[in-house]
């Protein structure tokens, strides 16, 4: 097949387009089929296996891993767009859509983080949701999450994708109301699965508009017919893909759900919320970059949102007490600096980070986890410290975590961020630079305050508690998400043109026709020790804030005070002013509605036989017996007939 | 002379009639009224027959004699029936066809 | 009549004769008719009632239908009234106590009601009527001679036959209305069957259906029934309310020959 040029005119490499059921491609249809089949056994034999089902699950997670490092092998070595034919889904009228897989080097990736990472946490809920009474019907979840991510990145078309889009959404709202006998929880799902829908609208308009203007929805007609788009309609379509990846992604406005998702278990949070759902927003535009190139002013617009996310994100964390809400928080911050990445065209580095990211956050996850776990479920940092006697392996994974996210070299976070923002400059947006610039420094600060108040300094808690090391099933993970943020920066791209970036200049759109130029005379080589420095201080600041004072007094020691703190603290009161706009007018009109309902449209239905039933009352009342009567009517009658005749007459 | 004239006078006893109707309670005299009815509507026809100038008008009056003359009889023996079951001929007493 | 009328027209003029006589009988008609429906003794409303049909009948004699004048006299006059006056009787209703229609206000809401249709109907009616074309009809040749007015097709027509006028009517009755002819017969026949059961006493019983036209008056082939000689007065004392046990006109001899004896016991 003819080869698909995504880099229009002067790319120096192109994916042929390969057709093939062979090889390891040829079973890349197991991938999301083995965790479905997974959720289903698992769910059939709970009650034979009990705890045993969760070894079913682990399994099916292992092999979707092994099946992806096949895969990756297989594109590795013949880099190309494989194509892997399955049967259609539909086909009615002029829309065609199958189940064709569509394996790029793209889709290596994410395929390797999704399998990898939920690899590990399938092992991490082990030892961490032990005891509990549905732990078989979490694992199921679980591999019906992992089933419905790989359909979404494996998909070939925006309708498969979109399958996925709101499969995962489902796995989702199950999982953050796992434990839904707290009523908090069920409404914390609510409100994840109605915003994510939110943005569902505004992907399916997007997919309608799609369709309109390719006639098709598939990635490669879609890829191929881009550079013929209208400005205007590019504009609306990459805006409307926005409105679904924001939802997503948990961007403004739309990020809402991601901290309250955090009453789902721990492993949920670091697989879904860190790891793997959330970037699927990043993974769409990723994937349509061709389309994105074509308005360079909605890219722009992506810019901004990801720039101001990243920055009202990282003012809230600093003022949060929940160990995890301070994780989730930071996790809509870093997508920030993905979309950030994904609007200054800087779509490989935005892949970079959603890789590095996976490692770190997903680490910091698990790791706030088995502090839980060793805290009696506890997640108030000021009830914590000086946990780094009592755990250490924790306390050392978390350190790595801590210091990728801050940006410090070697470890993962720093490449990728500092990619990011380099790039941006290079790109000619300085503002938004700046604005990333502050939320580094912020990341910073919070997550030493974060890894500060846990683990050092004296313990805050009284003998009631009494913190051990997690199991093993808890602590492996954790290694292993700590050797690759240490070292998996260095691994994929330590330089901006790395081993990574080349691999993914086949997937991605080429920049080079827009025609960036950089926003000031600083180069890279200047760029990057700013980017050491904001870490520093953003380190520096949280140390000398909660590492050389007296915290025995708990929240009361908290330093950081002032209006803008509280504002902070109280997250800037966005819910409160959904809740004000949207519920209560949701509210308004439903409860109109149904008294019109029950008003009118009864009232028309009661009134007419009320009606008729007043009218016969009265009426009856002609018959009163009497015939006398009756000859009066006769009367009455023949005065109108003699009426008529008279008018007749006259005329 | 003028058919006009006829007609004026059917029209009075007619009027005259209906107002006996309503006015009389006594169920016989009630009848004898719609029999002055009846009779107004014969002159009518009768009058309309001259100015038609054939017989058709007389022939109704005909059969409007045979009708009126059966149904006295019938609403005769009603009367009759009535008086027997109820002691009077008020035709304000029997109401049981009210609502 | 006619000849009546033509002698009176040859000595005072055109129709005088019709219009002298049409006031006189209308007046005596309208005024009979306000009696009848005002008298109390319901005696003296029939004999007004009487007076109202005949002079009804008078002008049905203006009109030159004889015949149906005639027919008046004999049906509505003289039988329709006489069955009035019957019921009457039986009944000892002939003075009425009844006081008038109950409430003043309704008094005079039926009369203003009878004027309001009287009016109606007057205006309706009487006014295109009053031109020559409305005395005999549109298409019917008229004979002007010296101020007069005559229908001649009428006349012609009544000329045909004897001056009764009857072979006139029968000729179109039973040409174009025999059907309706046979009706009214059957309706007749109806209407006396009806009234002879609806006059019931309410104590007889089904099975003294069976021997009612024994000892009912309606005489047997052998003439009147044994026990009663006059037909109607069983009717009368049956419906006055004896107690007439109607097995004692039934003659219980064997040795009669009442063909419809089916009694059993």
């Amino acid at each position: 097949m003819a080869p698909i040029v995504l880099a229009v005119e002067g790319a120096n490499v192109v994916n042929d387009v390969v057709e093939t059921s062979t090889g390891a491609v040829g079973a890349a249809w197991l991938i999301p089929v083995i965790p479905l089949l997974g959720f289903v056994l698992v769910l059939s034999l709970n009650r034979r296996l009990g705890h045993q089902a969760s070894l079913v699950a682990i399994a099916a997670s292992g092999i979707s891993f092994l099946l992806s490092l096949a895969v990756a092998a297989q594109v590795l070595a013949d880099p190309a767009t494989y194509l892997r034919p399955l049967p259609t889904w539909i086909a009615v009228g002029g829309l065609e859509v199958g189940f064709d897989l569509f394996i790029d080097q793209l889709t290596v990736v994410m395929l390797l983080v999704v399998t990898g990472v939920g690899f590990l946490i399938h092992l991490y809920s082990v030892g961490y949701m032990h005891g509990d009474e549905r732990y078989a019907r979490f694992f199921a979840y679980l591999n019906l999450f992992l089933a419905s991510m790989l359909i979404l990145v494996l998909g070939s078309n925006l309708l498969t994708l979109f399958l996925g889009w709101e499969l995962v959404g489902l796995s989702s709202y199950l999982l953050i109301g796992f434990w839904f006998e707290k009523m908090e929880n069920a409404v914390a799902a609510k409100k994840a699965f109605i915003t994510n829908r939110v943005g569902d609208v505004s992907f399916m308009i997007a997919m309608f508009l799609a369709f309109a203007t390719f006639e098709s929805l598939d990635f490669l007609v879609l890829i191929e017919a881009a550079p013929d788009l209208g400005a205007t309609t590019a504009f609306v379509l990459v805006l409307l893909l926005l409105g679904g990846a924001a939802a997503k992604s948990a961007q403004i406005p739309l990020y809402v759900w991601l901290p309250d998702a955090m009453a789902g278990p721990t492993p949920v949070s670091a697989l879904i919320h860190a790891a793997t759902m959330v970037t699927a927003g990043v993974y769409l535009t990723v994937r349509l970059s061709p389309i994105l190139v074509q308005s360079v002013g909605a890219m722009t617009i992506i810019a901004w949102i990801g720039a101001f996310t990243a920055l009202l994100a990282a003012l809230i964390a600093v003022r949060q007490d929940d160990i995890k809400k301070i994780l989730a928080y930071s996790t809509v911050s870093q997508l920030g600096f993905m979309f950030i990445a994904v609007g200054t065209g800087a779509f490989r580095e935005g892949i970079f980070h959603l890789v590095t990211h996976a490692f770190f956050k997903g680490l910091l996850f698990l790791a706030a986890g088995s502090v839980m776990h060793a805290m009696n479920n506890q997640t108030d940092a000021w009830k914590m410290g000086g946990l780094r006697k009592a755990m250490p392996i924790t306390f050392w994974t978390s350190g790595i975590g801590w210091l990728a996210i801050s940006g410090i070299p070697p470890f993962a976070g720093f490449f990728s961020k500092d990619q990011i923002l380099t790039e941006a400059y290079l790109h000619g947006y300085g503002g938004v630079y700046v604005v990333g610039l502050i939320a580094a420094i912020l990341t910073a600060f919070y997550m030493s305050r974060w890894f500060f108040l846990i683990f050092l300094g004296e313990p805050r808690f009284g003998d009631e508690v009494h913190p051990h090391e997690s199991p093993r099933s808890m602590t492996t993970p954790l290694i292993v998400l700590g050797v690759l943020s240490a070292i998996g920066g260095l691994a994929l791209n330590p330089v901006h043109r790395g081993p990574l970036f080349n691999f993914l200049e086949p997937s991605v759109a080429s920049v080079a026709e827009l025609g960036y130029e950089p926003a000031g005379p600083l180069t890279e080589a200047v760029l990057i020790p700013i980017a050491i420095v904001a870490a520093l201080l953003g380190i520096g600041l949280a140390y000398l804030a909660y590492v050389r004072r007296d915290l025995s007094l708990g929240r009361m020691s908290e330093p950081i005070k002032g209006p803008v703190a509280e504002l902070a603290e109280r997250k800037f009161f966005v819910d409160e002013l959904y809740e004000a706009i949207f519920v209560r007018a949701g509210g308004g009109l439903a409860t109109a509605v149904t008294w019109f309902d029950s008003r009118v449209i009864d009232g028309v239905v009661n009134g007419s036989g009320a009606g008729s039933m007043a009218t016969a009352r009265v009426a009856r009342r002609l018959q009163n017996g009497l015939v006398r009567g009756y000859v009066a009517w006769l009367l009455v009658g023949a005065l109108a007939i003699v009426g008529v005749l008279l008018v007749q007459v006259v005329r | 002379m003028a058919i006009g004239y006829y007609f004026a006078v059917s029209a009075l006893l007619f009027s005259i009639g209906l107002v006996g109707v309503m006015v009389r309670r006594n169920a016989i005299v009630l009848f004898m009224c719609i029999e002055l009815m009846l009779n107004a509507v014969n002159l009518t026809l009768a009058a309309a027959a001259r100015m038609w100038g054939g017989p058709d008008g007389q022939v109704f009056v005909f059969f409007v004699i045979v009708v009126a003359a059966a149904e006295v009889v019938v609403g005769l023996a009603l009367i009759v029936n009535l008086y027997f079951r109820r002691g009077t001929i008020d035709v304000d007493v029997p109401q049981l066809l009210r609502y | 009549m006619l000849l009546l009328a033509q002698a009176a027209e040859a000595a005072a003029g055109p129709n005088t004769a019709e219009i002298v006589l049409f006031w006189v009988f209308a007046v005596l008609a309208l005024g009979a008719a306000l009696a009848v429906i005002t008298m109390r003794n319901i005696v003296h409303g029939a004999l007004m009632l009487v007076l109202n049909l005949l002079a009804i009948a008078g002008l049905y004699l203006t009109l030159e239908s004889s015949f149906l004048g005639v027919i008046q006299i004999l049906v509505y006059a003289g039988a329709i009234v006489v069955l009035f006056l019957f019921v009457v009787m039986i009944l000892g209703v002939d003075r009425d106590d009844l006081l008038l229609a109950g409430r003043g206000r309704n008094q005079i809401a039926a009369v203003l009601g009878g004027v309001l249709l009287a009016s109606a109907l007057l205006f309706a009616f009487v006014g295109p009527y009053t031109g020559p074309p409305s005395v005999c009809g549109s298409d019917a040749p008229i004979e002007v001679g010296s101020g007069q007015q005559r229908c001649v097709g009428l006349a012609d027509q009544l000329a045909e036959d004897d001056g009764s006028g009857a072979a006139f009517l029968g000729e179109r009755m039973f040409t174009r209305y025999t059907y309706a002819f046979e009706l009214s017969a059957l309706l007749l026949t109806v209407a006396t069957i009806g009234a002879v059961i609806l006059a019931r006493r309410k104590d007889l019983e089904i099975e003294d259906l069976d021997q009612e036209p024994d000892g009912g008056g309606v005489p047997g082939p052998d003439g009147l029934g044994p026990h009663d000689h006059d037909p109607l007065a069983a009717i009368g004392a049956d419906l006055a309310g004896q107690d007439h046990d109607p097995a004692d006109v039934v003659d219980t001899d064997p040795d009669d020959q009442t063909p419809t004896d089916e009694r059993e016991g």
